[in-house]
């Protein structure tokens, strides 16, 4: 009995091929998940825009005149005054945060 | 290669690509991206939207409904009552969700939660699918504790104005009609109530309005409450300088009643009161599709969260924000305060989506101003961090703070506020 050669390219079995192949590629790509970094340090600084722009806070600063700058106004005799008044809310840690992440050189990116 | 092993093949590779496509599929119910459906489009609501959608970089399928088709600020809005602003000022588009985060925006009031099905219906939308639900419901008067004073209501005669909606300019109106001599009352229920600081910048407005177009007509103010609950004695100081034959301040005074054709005030202690224009404020709760659901479980008024991710105390995969929740010590119930929770809940809900651990040190910060007339304005600020021993939020000890006294910067730096937080929520 005779038996035709099997062959990828064959036009049913073609399809299959392209596929999987197409399968192949896009289990390449989406092997990672979504990336989502520095997800609490974006989180923290987004408080700063309730009153502020992005751009007011980045442009211009470096990281440590970002942070003597928050410094000053929690030491500011202007006891009443509303930035002094949330900056003094606000820990080493979460000051250094914020430098990071508003004076990144790339540009901050929420 | 044999049939079967194709099919092996092809089984493993699609096994693959669902893995790859992470953790926000796995928690979904299909094969599509998370699903977040956020009912109430306030200070909370907009602002949890947008920012899950910039923290996920748009991996989160985000609907917000709202029944308005456009947002109308609360704060800001008793300018208008001292004819130095308008309504335009305050109402805003939401398309910026849409056009610039990708936000579905659904308008319909929701009815109905179906926890199990994880479902929500409105009034013609049905079956809208969540994987978790973000309730921003606001508060919601009770007019049964004020004898009257849903008749009055229903009537078009008492309007309070209260909740961003079109209601302040009938209120104006009424103000505007008012001969000079006679008597406007504000009534303010006991605490807790929506922006704290409200009412007295209410009467504040209300004042300066008098002083220069009816100088003879007074401001009488019936607070349920032992002394003015925000910013108390620079506004009593203001009033006294500025306002001292206009507005009457009557602390520990509770309106029971209304009769709104007599326009006479019932009171739970003193004698009955005669009016010309009222605004009465009630006690209030949560926001009613949070009350009809069944997730106020405290005092019968308002939602208990998890601070940790503001997850409902009643129901898994519901997150309540703003002024629907029984806030924490000193938290107040502010758009501020809510657009800041909002953020917070937004990163929770990443995380948790990703399987990444909680935030261990959240914080929040609020600032509430109030404009005294129409140059000068003070405010109260402060910063909230998340005690996970205790956990609740817990105000900064130096952190909270008032202004001495109100002034001009102020009142500008408030105006920055307003254009900010309205950008951050909204464009």
């Amino acid at each position: 009995m005779h038996q035709r050669p099997t062959s990828w390219l064959e036009p049913k079995k073609g399809a299959f091929f392209v596929l999987a192949l197409y399968l192949f590629v896009l289990n390449a790509f989406s092997q990672e998940a979504p990336k989502i970094p520095n997800l609490y340090e974006r989180a923290h600084a987004s408080l700063c825009l309730s009153c502020h722009t992005l751009s007011s806070l980045s442009q211009g600063r470096d990281k440590d005149a970002f942070i003597k700058q928050l410094l000053a106004l929690q030491m500011s005799p202007k006891k009443d005054h509303v930035m002094s008044q949330i900056a003094r809310g606000l820990n080493q840690d979460q000051i250094i945060e914020l430098a990071n992440f508003f004076t990144r050189q790339e540009g901050p990116d929420l | 290669m044999k049939r079967r092993q194709f099919q092996n093949q092809l089984a493993a590779s699609l096994g693959m690509s669902a893995l790859g496509s992470g953790a926000w599929m796995q928690k979904a119910s299909g094969a599509q991206a998370a699903k977040v459906l956020i009912i109430g489009g306030g200070f909370g609501g907009a602002t949890a939207a947008k920012y899950l959608k910039i923290f996920s970089k748009q991996h989160i399928q985000v609907t917000l409904m709202e029944s308005e088709k456009t947002f109308i600020s609360s704060p800001m809005s008793n300018l208008i009552l001292g004819a130095s602003a308008q309504l335009k000022d305050l109402e805003f588009s939401y398309s910026g969700l849409k056009d610039r985060y990708g936000v579905e925006l659904v308008q319909d009031r929701a009815i109905e939660i179906d926890f199990q099905k994880k479902r929500v219906h409105g009034l013609t939308h049905k079956n809208i699918p969540y994987d978790k639900l973000i309730l921003a419901p606001g508060m919601q008067m009770i007019w049964g504790e004020v004898a009257g004073l849903q008749e009055a209501r229903d009537q078009q005669l008492i309007f309070q104005a209260w909740d961003g909606s079109r209601d302040i300019l009938k209120l104006q109106a009424q103000l505007a009609s008012m001969q000079n001599g006679q008597t406007f009352v504000l009534s303010i229920p006991e605490s807790p109530f929506k922006c704290p600081p409200g009412p007295y910048e209410r009467a504040s407005q209300v004042a300066s309005f008098f002083k220069k177009y009816k100088p003879q007509c007074k401001v009488l103010i019936l607070d349920a409450n032992q002394d003015v609950l925000s910013n108390g004695a620079s506004f009593k100081r203001f009033w006294s300088e500025n306002f001292a034959s206009i507005i009457d301040y009557r602390p520990q005074h509770m309106v029971t009643s209304v009769d709104a054709q007599k326009r006479v005030i019932g009171l739970e202690i003193q004698d009955d009161l005669s009016y010309d224009v009222a605004n009465i404020l009630p006690p209030m709760r949560a926001g009613d599709i949070a009350f009809q659901t069944g997730l106020t479980n405290v005092n019968n008024k308002w939602c208990g969260v998890d601070f940790s991710n503001f997850e409902s105390q009643k129901a898994k995969d519901v997150h309540i924000l703003g002024d629907a929740i029984q806030g924490a010590p000193l938290m107040p119930k502010s758009g501020h305060m809510a657009n800041a929770q909002a953020k917070v809940l937004a990163a929770a809900l990443c995380a948790e989506f990703m399987d990444l651990p909680k935030d261990p040190a959240p914080f929040l910060t609020n600032t509430c101003y109030s404009f005294l007339d129409d140059q000068t304005a003070l405010h109260i600020a402060s910063v909230h961090q998340y005690d996970p021993l205790e956990k609740t939020y817990k105000v900064v000890p130096q952190s909270s703070g008032v202004s001495l006294r109100p002034s001009v910067e102020e009142a500008r730096q408030a105006k920055d506020w307003a254009q900010h937080i309205w950008a951050d929520m909204l464009s």
